[in-house]
């Protein structure tokens, strides 16, 4: 049984939430972060060198150890691979970036912002619903620094 | 059994805070990409003085006979940026409002890897908060809060070479030359659902 000295002090939110302070450390897995952050460097870098062959299948396996370990890349970092073919979305180089607006009147709330990868997939951020919007990673305080 | 304030609680509780890891990245962390601006307000006074302030008097002007060339549409500036090997090479300073709210972050996320793979020369100004409400002003009307004005024979020599001078160039060391950064693991503040026994 773990003493009581040892245990962190937990306390309840309003919203019936417990409330733990954070790890000292980030825990678990170090070994499969290190393997992905590899990986997407070298896929980086062999993009750069237009090795695009290569540079994919460098992100395929990020993209395979990433779901099989369970490990979570952060949305800024997922954002900037091909959900299709795999290649790292630099702009002018392997994508392009516009704002569509498919609606017969243009309004605003039906902008689209549209990253297009060389192989033609498309990533469609509906950015007119909700200007303001931020993914919750996004959002001030949910993310720690280890 | 314990029958604290604290105990009864932690009965009525049904999430419990965790913290998950996740893996961020150098190479697109905001914010080391944004150029570092000093005294952002002489340089939104400069802008105001030298751009705003004309643009201002031209309501119902042709856009095509200011006395400024200026693009404010997000396609025509990302246009102009990937204009590869045209026969006039870009020239000009891009103002962005990256911190006003009513702009999405992930439009701005990749204007300063565009602006450096951009063949030109582009200087790339963040303005302070608050300074979208500016841009919104008729006849600009920057709805993404970007303005970019061309640096050519139109726009005053010294206003250009003043906003240069206190604007850091932009830096993409992986770009150039990858050397292997470390892993930047991060915590991400969530919750769980308790799991309660089943009697």
């Amino acid at each position: 049984m773990a003493s009581r000295a040892g245990m962190a002090k937990q306390s309840v939110a309003e919203d019936g939430t417990i409330l733990v302070p954070p790890p000292k450390a980030a825990t678990g897995n170090k070994d499969h972060y290190q393997r992905l952050n590899y990986l997407y460097q070298l896929s980086m870098f062999t993009t750069l060198n237009d090795k695009q062959p290569l540079a994919r299948t460098y992100a395929k396996n990020l993209d395979l150890v990433s779901k099989k370990t369970k490990c979570s890349l952060l949305p800024q970092v997922k954002r900037t691979i091909c959900k299709k073919c795999h290649s790292i979305l630099i702009p002018n180089k392997t994508a392009s970036t516009k704002i569509r607006n498919k609606a017969r009147r243009k309004d605003p709330k039906n902008d689209d912002l549209v990253i297009r990868c060389v192989c033609g997939e498309e990533k469609v951020f509906r950015i007119g619903l909700n200007r303001d919007y931020r993914s919750f990673a996004e959002r001030g305080g949910n993310i720690i620094d280890v | 059994m314990s029958s604290s304030l604290r105990a009864i609680e932690k009965k009525v509780a049904l999430r419990k805070q965790v913290y998950k890891t996740v893996l961020g990245s150098p190479f697109v962390n905001e914010a080391h990409m944004w150029p570092r601006v000093q005294d952002q307000a002489v340089v939104l006074e400069l802008l105001k003085g030298t751009v705003l302030n004309k643009c201002v008097h031209l309501q119902g002007v042709e856009r095509g006979q200011w006395p400024l060339d200026v693009a404010t549409d997000y396609n025509e500036i990302v246009k102009l940026l990937g204009a590869a090997g045209g026969p006039q090479e870009l020239d000009a300073i891009l103002f962005v409002c990256p911190r006003d709210s009513g702009i999405p972050p992930v439009l701005l996320q990749q204007v300063p890897l565009m602006c450096y793979t951009s063949r030109g020369t582009v200087t790339l100004v963040q303005l302070p908060q608050g300074s979208h409400k500016l841009l919104l002003a008729e006849p600009l009307y920057c709805k993404e809060g970007l303005l970019l004005v061309h640096c050519n024979d139109k726009l005053d020599g010294k206003f250009v070479a003043a906003v240069r001078d206190k604007t850091d160039p932009l830096r993409f060391p992986w770009l150039d030359g990858i050397a292997y950064q470390r892993t930047d693991l991060k915590l991400l503040k969530t919750t769980a659902p308790l799991k309660r026994k089943q009697k």
